[in-house]
């Protein structure tokens, strides 16, 4: 499984670094989100699904491989 | 070509809101350009600012009323609400074919076209989503619909009083009575329904995909996060995802009177509107940003800052958040910002409908189901509003009032609440 942060999309909600600090972070400028791994775990992948429902922007894709 | 629509009104006063120990609205520091309000929108330096409204017996201690962790943490168990699937279920299962129900009910006239008001129409179709959505039961008979309906827009009415024009207190007096009734008639008995199916879950006898999925079933699962917001405080989440009503049907007689002017004046502009999704989803959007629901926003400062424009502002500063100059700002839309132009090229890092759903922690919730994701043109889902035009112009609608949408009465907010148009739909004709 794969994350990716639409940059472009980001509107800077927060909720994806709040909900899962682990797999999401900010970019150092702060003007948008980044995930910084791809989930492994059964935890990591629930946390990664419930950002990208939360992102009211959708800019989270998680990308099934 | 661009359109004939006068400039909008720009309210950014008018409103009784004054937060605690902070300045009133009208003596904060005004941001208006599109860099300053995105930047105060998307920046962690700036916090939310909760103080006393007039509004707080319908909101206080809801969703919109929260900031920081307590807004994330409430936003969080009302998210599932919002997924694809509900989100896909709502618009084609609920809305749309009760908004077919309710333009079939207009009166036909001599020359074939039914004539009405959209905005009752779309309020109307509203009725049974906002029921879905937060878990009312007993809204299936006519008497009761029309009840549910009477209630919310009165409580819509109160949720919004800050911006009314008469004495507050007084508008309070009026509209709480609507609240009662809707608490006694529909949202208490199915707060006891769900209370028990949620006991059952708890005591093993039912399994989590069994559960409604629904704002009060959510509630009980997370009663401990209300606790501390009073006994009130489900109720007033209830009110406010019940009353999304009155700004979507607003939202409605905003884009159709805007694309109606278009093409009074451009008649060829009707074709693609007959035809082409993404051009009806781009015009939807252009008329979000031409005309935005909400005046302003403010926010306090959580530390001496500089913005990207230079201007410095200090630690606890509190700033108002001009939505409708930031849509209107011509060094990001172009020297026709202040016109209506559904072909405006689509901007990076700009979404089409402007600030107008905002940015950042407290960008609107619903976005997603009144137009889709509000940034790509091609999405799927093109949420209630874009849908509502796509069968309104398949049905050849017409304005019926040559001055268009009337604004709403008795309120500083540049809104529209009633909009009289025609359709060619003969009598018992149920287009899908």
């Amino acid at each position: 499984m794969k994350i990716v942060v639409d940059p472009l999309q980001c509107g800077c909600s927060g909720y994806c670094v709040k909900v899962a600090p682990e797999i999401f972070a900010w970019l150092p400028d702060d003007t948008a989100a980044t995930a910084l791994i791809e989930p492994g775990t059964e935890e990591e992948i629930g946390l990664a699904r419930e950002a990208a429902q939360l992102c009211p922007l959708r800019a989270i894709t998680i990308v099934e491989e | 070509m661009t359109g004939t629509a006068a400039r909008p009104a720009i309210s950014h006063s008018g409103t009784s809101f004054q937060p605690d120990g902070g300045p009133p609205a009208a003596e904060m520091t005004r941001l208006s350009s599109f860099s300053e309000v995105n930047e105060a929108l998307k920046s962690r330096r700036f916090i939310h600012v909760v103080g006393h409204r007039d509004n707080a017996a319908f909101l206080g201690g809801s969703l919109i009323s929260l900031s920081g962790d307590e807004h994330f943490n409430r936003r969080r168990i009302a998210a599932a609400l919002f997924g694809a699937e509900p989100t896909a279920r709502y618009h084609r299962q609920v809305f749309l074919p009760a908004l077919m129900a309710a333009l079939a009910r207009w009166p036909v006239g001599a020359d074939g076209r039914s004539r009405g008001d959209l905005a009752a129409a779309v309020f109307e179709a509203l009725s049974p989503l906002g029921a879905a959505m937060v878990g009312l039961d007993g809204i299936d008979s006519e008497e009761a619909r029309k009840r549910h309906i009477l209630y919310t827009s009165r409580i819509a009415n109160g949720v919004n009083i800050e911006f009314a024009e008469r004495d507050h207190q007084e508008l309070v007096g009026e509209y709480l009575p609507f609240l009662e009734r809707f608490r006694t008639e529909f949202f208490e008995p199915s707060l006891a329904r769900r209370r028990a199916i949620v006991s059952d879950f708890r005591a093993g006898r039912i399994d989590r995909q069994d559960l409604p999925l629904d704002l009060i079933t959510l509630m009980l699962l997370h009663e401990d996060q209300f606790a501390a917001y009073g006994p009130e405080a489900m109720l007033r989440e209830a009110v406010l995802f019940n009353g999304a009503s009155a700004s979507i049907s607003h939202g409605a007689c905003n884009v159709v009177d805007a694309l109606l002017r278009w093409v009074s004046v451009d008649p060829p502009a009707r074709r693609p509107l007959l035809s082409d999704v993404v051009f009806v989803r781009r015009a939807a959007l252009e008329a979000i940003r031409y005309r935005p629901g909400t005046p302003f926003q403010i926010r306090r400062s959580a530390e001496d800052q500089v913005l990207e424009s230079g201007r410095k502002v200090a630690a606890g500063e509190y700033v108002l958040i001009d939505m409708a100059a930031a849509n209107h700002d011509k060094a990001v839309f172009g020297p026709d910002a202040d016109e209506f132009n559904p072909y405006r090229e689509p901007l990076e890092r700009v979404r089409p409908a402007g600030i107008s759903f905002s940015n950042g922690a407290h960008t609107c919730i619903a976005m997603n189901l009144s137009v889709g994701d509000g940034f790509h043109f091609e999405d799927g889902n093109m949420g209630l509003l874009v849908a509502t035009l796509i069968r309104l112009f398949a049905l050849d609608v017409r304005s019926e009032d040559p001055a268009g949408a009337s604004r709403a009465a008795g309120t500083t907010r540049t809104v529209f609440d009633r909009f009289r148009i025609s359709l060619d739909l003969a009598p018992g004709e149920l287009p899908t």
